[in-house]
């Protein structure tokens, strides 16, 4: 059994695909029959039809969407012919995070756009704690055909999403801790550090740090850290440690490790993956941009008295409904390890945190 | 969650075509923003099909094309794979070009689509009569075959255009590409040089390999090996054809490595650089680039998949009509695995 289970999850829909004439075959009944029992028509006895839905289940029928193309076309495109739907869930949405909600609104609103662009219907799952549990979802998905999913960067802490992957064409936002094995599409955080640390530099600052979130470093593999070694390399910088912080813990405490690591390094310059960063080297009792200039890493929209890096969601929102159409494109459903990951690059924004060094 | 819409008939070229009084072959050319019309009755026959609720739609597509597979070959139309390798013989003794452009040629295929081959540089086509050829042809979508580190720009009016690039991130203004991981190859072979017991690595890199190439590889050479303070990053050394056996034996003597791995470089040419005693003291390994058989552990290079992929992706914007460059450039990496060597 766990080798079948396997098999399923391995199972490339290019090349193996069942047929309804082969589960005909299996049922000894005519493929016609087959068709009546798997849409459920009246004709075929209810003792009949379960015989032959349970055999199409077990050899692995699933219907074909560019089958179902065909017989929208004979119809002359009417009734029976359904756009394909995708569904982009996520658990963040529903937190009183004002900030959260502004980055997945942006990822939810790429997507949306993409997917109308390209002709998909697109509907949106909203996990929260009170909200339906995986079997209820499951009917949901199935009720409503869906052929993919978009994991929308879930939080961590909050509710899983957990559904038989399989079944779907699956593409994750961030999210790198889920479902292993889906197609990830991200910020390009190692472009972004690299980013960040040249315009620095062409500013005039020489003794950069860069703090990031820990648990974030972790998932993405070090991704921001890849890309301040490499930056510090090309541009022969001191090598000064970056610092790890835990995401979510006591915002004062932070502030004043912060300020602490700045002191003890002599920085002119922080980068940081915090929106707040301004206001955290303040309450560590530092001025910005007097005594230490700043940039944000995730710039969520220009701001004039932030520099930093604009990490672009709606894009990376485009790409991720690009990738899953691409999955449904080639009929490839489930999820294969390892797997490719798109990453959409930052752009350079200007701000008053961080004026040529030497103005201040 | 029941999907809605399903009761409704859908909104077709026709309809569109009564409504702006053209034909239906009108509203075709203008959906596919083509530039054999006007501007005005473009932007006027796109106003009443939205003004419709005239949606693509995918599914037909991906039938068409299903349909075609079937049918005797007639092709959909051509596909420009466009290189700035030096001449045709250059072209076909690239293992690397030769087969991104087969596979890249076979999926094409399958969609049925052909795939030319255009050279572009000096003593070649200039970009702009390149761009005048694709236009005259009536050839929309063109795919960057891993362009050379020199060629970092071509002026071409990509407004018209549906673009891939296949490694081509030297390029500005910027591409979308399909890429190698090759920033997770240096991770993966230092970590599997590390588990075999050898502490001090070095890379030696193709003398013609891009620096953005370079730098992806540095990056996670860096990011390994950031345990070890300082950090050496003159563990990276830059193969010059010039340069004498003396050098390749000076830079790890003094470098202390007993690995070395090559990244688009011939490993028994660099191993006969050494003495034999040498040679079997380093543990070598390779990051295939350019498809040469390395005869030791290595990460197998992708041009199967990069092909492939990148005409996947090509198609699917010529369907939709994504022309012109993006704001926001993207690259996608495929997944690179480990490879022992048995002899």
């Amino acid at each position: 059994m766990a080798a079948a289970d396997h098999s399923r999850i391995q199972r490339n829909y290019d090349t193996v695909r069942v047929t309804i004439k082969q589960v005909a075959e299996a049922a000894k009944v005519h493929y016609s029959t087959v068709s009546k029992a798997l849409r459920g028509s009246g004709r075929i006895p209810v003792a009949t039809r379960t015989r032959i839905q349970r055999i199409a289940e077990q050899i692995g029928y699933h219907k074909d969407p560019v089958m179902l193309a065909l017989a929208a076309q004979r119809t002359r495109c009417s009734a029976l012919h359904r756009e394909p739907r995708i569904v982009f869930a996520t658990n963040r949405w529903s937190t009183d995070d004002v900030y959260n909600i502004a980055f997945m609104r942006k990822f939810a609103d790429g997507v949306r756009h993409q997917t109308e662009l390209m002709g998909y219907a697109c509907d949106l799952l909203l996990l929260d704690n009170e909200g339906p549990g995986p079997a209820e979802i499951e009917r949901r998905l199935d009720a409503a055909r869906t052929d993919g999913i978009i994991v929308g960067a879930f939080d961590p802490q909050l509710r899983r999403l957990e559904v038989d992957w399989s079944r779907y064409a699956v593409v994750k936002i961030d999210s790198a801790f889920m479902v292993p094995g889906a197609t990830l599409v991200a910020n390009d955080q190692m472009q972004i550090a690299r980013t960040a640390f040249h315009n620095a530099y062409r500013l005039g600052y020489r003794r950069i740090g860069m703090t990031v979130g820990r648990a974030e470093e972790q998932t993405t593999q070090d991704l921001y850290s890849a890309g301040c070694y490499l930056a510090r390399d090309e541009l022969a910088l001191p090598s000064i440690p970056i610092l790890y912080c835990r995401e979510g813990y006591n915002y004062a405490v932070t502030a004043h490790r912060v300020a602490e690591w700045v002191r003890a390094h002599r920085l002119q310059i922080v980068l940081s993956t915090w929106g707040s960063v301004r206001e955290l080297l303040r309450v560590g009792g530092l001025q910005v941009p007097r005594e230490i200039a700043c940039m944000c890493l995730c710039l969520n929209d220009p701001d004039p008295a932030l520099a930093g890096v604009i990490q672009h969601h709606f894009v990376v929102g485009q790409k991720a409904a690009e990738a899953l159409a691409l999955l449904i494109m080639r009929r490839k459903r489930g999820l294969t390890s390892p797997s490719a990951a798109t990453y959409v690059a930052g752009s350079w924004q200007d701000g008053t945190s961080a004026p040529p060094c030497g103005t201040r | 969650m029941d999907s809605p819409g399903s009761d409704h008939r859908r909104v077709t070229m026709s309809d569109v075509a009564a409504a702006a009084h053209v034909h239906k072959s009108t509203v075709s050319l203008a959906l596919r923003n083509q530039p054999k019309l006007s501007a005005a009755t473009g932007d006027r026959i796109r106003r009443i099909a939205a003004e419709l609720g005239y949606r693509p739609d995918p599914m037909l597509d991906l039938f068409n094309l299903y349909r075609r597979t079937l049918e005797p070959p007639r092709t959909l139309g051509a596909i420009a794979f466009v290189s700035d390798l030096s001449n045709p013989a250059a072209f076909a003794r690239s293992e690397r070009h030769e087969t991104i452009f087969a596979s890249a040629r076979e999926e094409a295929k399958r969609l049925n689509f052909t795939l030319e081959l255009f050279l572009v540089g000096p003593g070649q086509l200039s970009p702009a009569r390149l761009a005048h050829v694709l236009e005259a042809r009536g050839i929309t979508g063109i795919l960057l075959g891993a362009l050379s580190p020199v060629t970092r720009s071509l002026d071409i009016d990509w407004k018209q255009f549906c673009v891939v690039g296949i490694e081509s991130m030297q390029l500005e203004p910027p591409v979308d590409n399909i890429s190698t991981d090759y920033c997770h190859a240096a991770r993966l072979v230092v970590r599997e040089l590390r588990q075999s017991g050898r502490k001090s690595v070095g890379f030696v890199v193709a003398e013609d390999l891009g620096h953005e190439i370079e730098g992806q590889l540095r990056a996670g050479y860096l990011v390994e090996c950031r345990a070890q303070t300082p950090v050496r990053a003159a563990s990276f050394w830059r193969l010059d054809q010039d340069a004498g056996t003396g050098s390749l034996r000076q830079w790890i003597t003094t470098q202390k490595l007993d690995a070395v791995v090559g990244c688009g470089v011939d490993i028994p040419e660099l191993r006969a650089r050494l003495s034999a005693r040498e040679a079997r003291r380093i543990g070598w390994a390779s990051i295939d680039i350019r498809g040469a058989q390395s005869k030791c552990p290595r990460v197998p290079a992708l041009h199967h998949d990069l092909g492939r992929r990148a005409i996947e992706l090509l198609i699917m914007r010529l369907q939709n009509n994504l022309r012109g460059l993006p704001s926001n450039p993207a690259t996608t990496l495929l997944p690179v695995e480990w490879s022992e060597y048995r002899a």
